[in-house]
């Protein structure tokens, strides 16, 4: 075969940029730790690439979750703790104030401490996080859950809400609790009720309604569960009539601020100015709040009258909040419970998502890293190659005819 | 002796052309299409001298070019696949590495972007959480358009290229007029067969060179030497000494990219789509295809992160207790929607298209470019076809009223108005624009919307231990017809907001609570619904097409009047023909049925008929009211019965509602028809809550009750018609009903009774789902309100966050990362591809070449050979002339 001058240039040179270039291509895989430097090294190892990856920064985002879930959880665990420690002070209160020689004094001085307690209980109930947001009022974080009306009673100004928040691909796990949940929906011993103000008022201030008392369990069972309806007729007269059926209880009393009204075995007051229209509600209910059925002990110890009767009424209803506060215990106790196993399933998911992460990671590693003794052997070859190549090269193009003339 | 000087002479001259032409060859050893020489010794004819021919010495006949004309025509072919690879090559490689980098890249930005509504979830009041969640928000934005921006450049990059390169061609093309012009010129002038080398030389270098640039084809012209030389598919380009000129215009497809045309006769015709091969082929298809392709992929993932995020964002609450709204610039804005149709630049006149692209469902759509043609044969069909291949998407005729639109692959192609003619042209490009229009619209920290608007509520003295659900946002506006939804018509509430209230253990009733004190039925009324206990039981319809008619035919509005108690009693309810049509919404196809109401029927009756009927659900229910209970005091006390059950009183009570009431309830047949009893001490109140008929006969002697039929459709159900039944007479109250169709199914009536002639269909779409579990107790309620100052609800945020793994594109199976990375794997393989195409196009070429280079290159050791040949031959023929000087002087010498 003829070969012809430029040829032998070309051709040397050639071989010697296609060995550059691919040991410039080893060097950069070597400097960079990576096997795939474009997609188009390798498509299908791209993409999983891009999709581990993708895995991998989700699977960080489920961890961050669980440590601001494990943080939120442990704060409402020892705040419930906390709670509870007070409670079960208050129930000893209770069985101190059942003894039989109590005098009036003695069970004052108690009403005093207990109502120190119920204090410190609603300011527990009403902690805040480091942000500034409420524990325990569902998805109203910036509203206290327990407030006092305009009575001196404390109601819950919350919701039901309950925060979810994502752990793993597919699972959501409850972040927070309600106030509702933990502390007004607990079980009470007896029949009760509760009264509220309807929203849709027009007197200006709103009228109030005080929470009221049961004064005959037996009268107030025999109506339960209906509700009631105290309707103003005009500003000078009320009527109370039953909410399902209409029936009509009291027509047109006249109305004086702060006076009683006794209705089927309770008694409530209403205050302020309402209008025509206005209307207040008493709902019957099966369930006693907390700080309710503390606030109900404090006015049993307080109301305490020296007779046979009042002694026996006094027992009753240390009893009933006796009662009632361990239906409130098993209530945070349960809401702990909760909580604890909640940690648990947090817990085993934090593991998974470790073992996750680090299988990721080593499949990771497998498709995108270098294998550096592979790759240093490849450049070692290129590399003699490459001087191979010069060293001929200049050998044969130092060779000339002309040099013989 | 002359014979022999003038053979040496011959000898002499001869060689030193010889030297010349090879010291011609070593001088242009590296000169760019050179061919080797060589010169051609012939023997003169030789002379008879008698004894025998007489050798003449020799002569240079010809001075060649050792070129062979198929391996020159292999190298230019080679040449082209080569350049068009190496083309290719370079542009892939600009993409491949700016898709999948972690710095220019999508996937970090998205990941970001959706880590960032995770973090806002888990923290939901946290301002840093929410800014940090805009800023990833602009920073996807910047990454969609600076990667849509690179691309588009890219375009530019390529267009200018093919600008030059065919400024490069029509002076290639010149050169080769004036190549062709002198070959001519030499052939006039010369009489031998030779051929003037260089020109030749010259001819298959611009050749070669045209040939980097786009693929061509030769025929020899009639001169030996001319070409004729044609691009494309027989697009003459250089024909004897004369060229065509190549030009770029904008295409009248889009204006933002050339075309390629040639000038034939003055005409520019444009031969962009016959073009193949070389640099000219290779950006042409890079541009029209992949990098379109992969511009319209990133705009499809824009749109439909846009969209979904948007459509998740609305249904949500911010901070200022209002509804989310857009967070990224709607999609199906006008001018956005109008972009996506170009008109052809050479439609007919007038120019007065106007035409929109709307997106429906982003899942259905395709990253294609379609075209909407006018084809004929009239004015008003049209097809849209798929491009490149003009396959056949859809074709239909305009109505001739505007607008008009025609739906396909998840998009709404609407005609707003204009003159379409025949042969008009549209150009489709859904997706082309999506990631440079990406927009965040929200830009305060509040406008966020992480919370959902709704919440429900358990009243605190509820009996039963049934629990309501969070509740679920579905829409904001009705997804069937686009109307907003009007309960939440009011900002930052509730209109109105609900109450759902147990009647009895296992039925419900949602009212309207904006007055608490005094609840009202709704408009389209949800009395006496079915409850089942234990199960969860969804409150509302999840259907955005279900209506609702309820009976309000004059019929039922009046009670008949009190007949004697020993004839048969009826209701008085007319007979009807109610007549359905039910629109299949799969096959759109649409089918009648009807149902006759006999007179007399009661509602339970008709309900359970009409439920029979697909997509029809009927309930119903009777309430009558008894009241002015009077006794004449004589020996037979007042007795009533109830659907033919005699409620006694038993001594010593006496007779008053409570006591009867007790009656009603405790009385098993009574229990089986469903009717219960209410009393408020002075009025008792029926109700059969599967919508029995209720019948009501007075006995005793003189005595009397009054009874009243109930509208249940107003606040307090008034009362509708009242008779007074006395001793001996009776009367039948008929029920109500309220019939629910689902989406498609529409209702009328022959005639009216129960049923008005003409009823009211009315929407009971809510937009929202809130389910209650559990065992519920009569008298137990639940509301469901706005969410106002709902600041740690998450609910939304969440929503939003899970949209990242959630199948969204291909038909709901490819989330947006997913989406993203098929197009990365797309280009990836594109490139590998190239890689392995440029390098066996280069091995080709290099095999070309050194053919050509073989056989013409010049090789300087043959030409130190070849010198010292001809020198020494050369010396030789000095020696001959030498030998016959001598000769010649030693004859001189025989004289002197």
């Amino acid at each position: 075969m003829r070969v012809s001058t430029q040829q032998i240039f070309e051709r040397g040179i050639n071989q010697i940029q296609d060995v550059t270039a691919q040991q410039a291509k080893t060097q950069e895989q070597l400097a960079t730790g990576k096997r795939v430097l474009t997609p188009a090294d390798d498509p299908v190892a791209s993409t999983r690439i891009l999709e581990l990856n993708q895995a991998l920064s989700l699977n960080q985002t489920y961890q961050r979750n669980i440590e601001l879930v494990e943080g939120r959880l442990s704060l409402q665990d020892s705040t419930l703790g906390g709670i509870n420690e007070v409670t079960q002070r208050i129930r000893e209160l209770a069985v101190t104030a059942g003894n039989g020689a109590l005098s009036a004094d003695d069970l004052s001085s108690i009403a005093d401490e207990v109502e120190q307690r119920l204090e410190q209980l609603a300011g527990l109930i009403n902690s805040q996080d480091a942000n500034g947001e409420y524990l325990f009022s569902g998805f109203q974080g910036n509203v206290e859950p327990f407030q006092k009306n305009v009575s001196g009673a404390y109601e819950y100004y919350g919701d039901e809400g309950r925060r979810q928040v994502q752990i793993d691909a597919s699972v959501t796990i409850a972040s927070t609790e309600n106030g509702f949940q933990i502390f007004q929906d607990v079980k009470a011993e007896s029949n009760t009720f509760y009264t509220v103000a309807s929203a849709s008022n027009q007197a200006q201030p709103p009228g109030q309604i005080s929470a009221g008392l049961i004064i005959d369990q037996e009268e107030y069972d025999a109506f339960y569960p209906e509700d009631l309806v105290v309707e103003f007729t005009s500003p000078t007269q009320y009527s109370v009539r039953e909410r399902s059926t209409g029936r009509s209880l009291l027509s047109n009393v006249t109305y004086q601020e702060n006076q009683p009204i006794v209705v089927k075995g309770i008694q409530f007051e209403v205050s302020g100015s309402p209008t025509t229209g206005d209307a207040f509600f008493v709902e019957s209910s099966a369930k006693q709040g907390l700080l309710t059925t503390v606030e109900k002990f404090v006015y049993t110890l307080r109301n305490f009258d020296a007779t046979e009767n009042g002694r026996e009424v006094l027992t009753q209803g240390i009893d009933a909040a006796i009662a009632n506060l361990d239906n409130a215990e098993t209530s945070i106790l349960a809401a702990r419970g909760q909580i604890g196993a909640r940690l648990n399933t947090v817990e085993t998911t934090k593991e998974q998502l470790k073992d996750v992460e680090v299988l990721t990671q080593e499949f990771l590693t497998d498709l995108e890293s270098v294998d550096y003794a592979e790759t240093v052997s490849l450049l070692s070859i290129q590399q003699f190659t490459l001087q191979a190549a010069y060293s001929s090269f200049s050998q044969i193009t130092s060779l000339s005819l002309f040099d013989r003339l | 002796m002359s014979d022999i000087i003038g053979i040496g002479l011959t000898g002499l001259k001869s060689h030193q052309i010889a030297l010349s032409v090879t010291g011609n060859n070593v001088a242009n050893v590296n000169t760019d299409g050179y061919t080797r020489q060589q010169a051609i010794f012939t023997t003169n004819q030789s002379t008879n001298v008698g004894s025998g021919y007489l050798g003449q010495g020799v002569n240079i006949t010809d001075i060649q070019r050792i070129a062979e004309d198929f391996i020159i025509g292999q190298l230019r072919s080679d040449t082209s696949l080569y350049a068009s690879a190496e083309a290719t090559l370079n542009q892939a490689e600009s993409i491949d590495n700016l898709l999948a980098s972690t710095t220019t890249g999508l996937t970090p930005s998205l990941t970001k972007f959706f880590e960032s509504f995770q973090g806002a979830a888990d923290d939901p009041t946290s301002v840093p959480q929410r800014q940090l969640l805009l800023t990833n928000t602009e920073g996807l934005v910047a990454r969609f358009q600076s990667l849509n921006e690179s691309l588009n450049s890219q375009k530019e990059l390529i267009d200018q290229e093919l600008e030059a390169a065919v400024a490069e061609i029509n002076s290639l093309a010149q050169g080769l007029v004036e190549i062709n012009q002198s070959i001519a010129t030499a052939a006039t002038t010369s009489t031998s067969t030779s051929q003037p080398n260089e020109l030749l030389d010259a001819r298959d270098e611009t050749l070669r060179r045209i040939a980097e640039l786009v693929n061509v084809t030769t025929i020899p012209a009639g001169i030996p030497g001319q070409v004729n030389v044609f691009i494309g598919n027989g697009q003459p380009l250089v024909i004897g000494t004369n060229a065509s000129t190549i030009t770029t215009p904008e295409s009248p497809r889009d204006s933002t990219r050339l075309d390629i045309a040639m000038q034939i006769n003055g005409v520019n015709q444009v031969i962009s789509g016959n073009l193949s091969g070389g640099k000219i082929g290779a950006l042409l298809d890079f541009r029209d295809n992949e990098l379109s392709e992969v511009q319209n992929g990133l705009g499809l993932v824009a749109l439909a992160l846009a969209d979904t995020i948007n459509e998740q964002h609305s249904l949500g609450m911010d901070l200022e207790n209002k509804l989310g709204g857009q967070f990224f610039a709607d999609i199906n804005e006008l001018t956005a929607a109008r972009q996506r149709v170009t008109p052809n630049a050479n439609n007919l006149l007038p120019d007065d298209h106007s035409l929109r692209v709307d997106i429906v469902d982003v899942g259905q759509m395709t990253t294609d470019t379609y075209e909407l043609r006018f084809d004929g044969p009239s004015d008003q069909d049209y097809k849209v076809v798929r491009l490149p291949e003009a396959e056949v998407v859809v074709q239909g005729s305009l109505p001739g009223i505007f607008p008009a639109s025609v739906e396909f692959e998840g998009i709404d192609l609407v005609f707003e108005s204009g003159t379409f003619k025949q042969g008009d042209y549209f150009t489709v490009e859904p997706t082309r624009y999506g990631a440079r229009d990406i927009e965040q619209v929200i830009d305060r920290v509040e406008e966020i919307a992480l919370a959902s608007p709704i919440r429900a509520q358990s009243n605190l003295g509820n009996v039963g231990s049934a629990e309501i659900s969070l509740g679920t946002m579905l829409d904001i506006t009705n997804p069937i017809n686009g109307a907003s939804i009007s309960i939440f018509d009011t900002e930052g509430e509730l209109s109105p907001p609900l109450g759902i209230r147990f009647i009895t253990d296992t039925y419900y009733e949602v009212v309207d609570m904006s007055d608490p004190s005094n609840p009202a039925p709704l408009n389209p009324p949800m009395n006496n619904i079915p409850y089942s206990q234990g199960l969860s039981n969804q409150l509302f319809t999840s259907d955005p097409g279900e209506t609702q008619i309820s009976s309000l035919g004059a019929d039922t509005q009046t009670l008949p009047a009190p007949a004697a108690s020993a004839g048969v009693l009826v209701n008085g309810y007319g007979a009807q023909n109610l007549n359905f049509l039910i629109r299949d919404n799969e096959t759109g196809v649409v089918t009648a049925q009807s149902y006759a109401v006999a007179a007399n029927s009661s509602a339970e009756e008709i309900a359970s008929g009409l439920t029979a009927i697909a997509g029809v659900k009927a309930n119903a229910y009777t309430q009558v009211r008894l009241s002015n209970f009077t006794d004449n005091g004589d020996a037979t006390p007042l007795e009533i019965e109830i659907n033919g059950e005699t409620l006694a009183i038993a001594p010593p009570a006496v007779f008053d509602p409570d006591t009867m009431a007790e009656a009603i309830n405790n009385n098993t047949n009574l229990q089986d028809q469903n009717i219960i009893a209410v009393s408020n001490g002075v009025e008792l109140e029926l109700r059969a809550l599967s919508g029995a008929d209720i019948e009501v006969v007075v006995n005793g002697s003189g005595d009397s009750v009054d009874v009243s039929k109930l509208d249940p459709y107003s606040a307090g159900t008034p009362v509708l018609s009242t008779q007074t039944v006395v001793t001996g007479q009776g009367v039948v109250a008929g029920g109500t009903l309220d019939v629910k169709m689902s989406n498609g199914v529409s209702m009328t009536a022959d005639t009216e009774s129960v049923f008005q002639l003409a009823p009211p269909a009315a929407s009971t779409y809510l937009g929202f789902q809130f389910s209650i579990q559990g065992i519920a107790a009569a008298g137990d309620q639940f509301t469901i309100n706005y969410n106002t100052d709902g600041v740690s609800d998450n609910r939304n945020a969440l929503a939003m966050a899970q949209l990242e793994g959630a199948g969204i594109l291909n038909g709901g199976v490819v989330s947006y990362g997913e989406s993203y990375s098929k197009i990365v794997e797309e280009v990836g393989t594109f490139t590998a591809q190239a890689r392995l195409d440029e390098d066996s196009a280069a091995s080709l070429l290099d095999q070309s070449k050194s053919q050509r280079d073989a056989l013409s290159g010049v090789s300087l050791d043959e030409e130190a050979g070849r010198l010292i040949q001809f020198q020494a031959a050369y010396n030789a023929s000095a020696q001959v002339v030498s030998v016959a000087r001598e000769l010649f002087n030693t004859l001189l010498g025989a004289f002197a």
